[in-house]
């Protein structure tokens, strides 16, 4: 029975999530110590900040309720294959993607976890896991992608809108039913439309 | 195997929340295969780790490297696992079981798939007087699991 359950399938845990960049690999990795990531692979990883909402059974004992962080870390590994050829346009930019405060959304699997050495910030805890996450989507949602999201929101709202308070209980509900009306009046014309049989 | 333990107090610092929800970013979930142990349900709600699931145990998740990782450019980013013969990390993982099979008993040493949120930092709760249990969580709600 052992033997079966320990052949189980081998595959790496996915996660996701969507968070704020802290920053990338360059300033936030002693470089010195993993030299063979080079220069291009560290602008090509970097930080995101998640936190976990937790409520205890007593909430004022710990790990006392409320919002506790962590950090994850994303690399696309472009010195290997099929990175090297699918972050192309990631590698020719001068400039990293991951700038802080950029939100980035991400789908990715868990290669490991980072050793703690090499990070210049590294987390309290010897038992703390940082992921390493390698992206399977993902999503840098620049500050352009996100003003032109408010401006499009601001935009649709004003006209058609009567209250501002977009969880106004009004826009779920309407005194007309619309939906009643219609099947009854479809029911109606169906019995009209069925000849009449006298029974017999 | 080497499963955390809970220690006393000496080495313990629970960790505080953070005081407002300025840029904090969103929780992660994550979907894997587990097997866990030392499963246990809490009689009393003021016993839950995680308020309303009553079942706790050790899980244990497989982490295995993906080749891109072992190649030059790559080494010296994977942390050394303290048993250098697997790629095992331990959790502790919350669950509920009202009034249903399978009993927790039944979650040892199965394979479990799941989908839950992930807290890859140590949390430290109190099971005892001056007996702390420090270790990463994973929460999984509305029975987000199957054998």
């Amino acid at each position: 029975m052992f033997n079966r359950t320990d052949a189980y399938p081998i595959t790496p845990p996915i996660v996701s999530f969507t968070g704020l960049i802290i920053g990338p690999g360059s300033t936030l990795l002693k470089s010195e110590a993993v030299p063979g990531l080079g220069d291009i692979q560290l602008k090509c990883c970097g930080f995101v900040q998640l936190s976990t909402f937790l409520a205890p059974g007593i909430p004022t004992r710990t790990p006392f309720k409320g919002f506790h962080p962590f950090q994850v870390f994303i690399i696309f590994p472009i010195h290997a294959n099929p990175w090297s050829a699918l972050c192309k346009k990631m590698t020719e930019r001068r400039e990293t993607q991951f700038h802080s405060n950029v939100i980035l959304s991400c789908t990715g699997k868990v290669a490991g976890f980072l050793d703690h050495r090499i990070m210049v910030d590294p987390p309290q805890l010897t038992q703390d896991y940082v992921f390493i996450v390698v992206p399977d989507t993902w999503q840098f949602h620049d500050k352009a992608d996100r003003d032109s999201i408010s401006a499009s929101a601001s935009m649709a709202t004003p006209s058609k809108q009567p209250s501002t308070d977009p969880f106004d209980p009004a826009r779920f509900t309407s005194s007309s039913k619309p939906v009643t009306r219609q099947t009854t009046s479809l029911a109606n014309q169906t019995l009209h439309a069925k000849p009449m049989t006298p029974s017999s | 195997m080497s499963v955390p333990t809970p220690t006393n107090e000496d080495n313990v610092h629970p960790r505080r929340p953070l005081d407002n929800q300025k840029n904090i970013g969103g929780d992660m979930s994550m979907m894997f295969f587990t097997r866990s142990r030392f499963s246990r349900k809490f009689t009393s709600p003021d016993e839950h780790h995680i308020k309303g699931l009553n079942v706790e145990a050790v899980a244990a998740i497989i982490f295995p490297p993906p080749p891109w990782i072992s190649i030059p450019e790559y080494t010296g980013l994977l942390a050394c696992s303290e048993n250098d013969n697997s790629n095992y990390a331990y959790f502790s993982l919350n669950l509920s079981m009202y009034n249903q099979a399978p009993d927790p008993s039944e979650l040892t040493d199965t394979w479990f798939f799941m989908y839950g949120r992930v807290h890859p930092y140590a949390l430290t709760w109190e099971v005892g007087p001056n007996n702390y249990y420090t270790i990463p969580a994973l929460i999984v709600r509305d029975q987000g699991y199957q054998p």
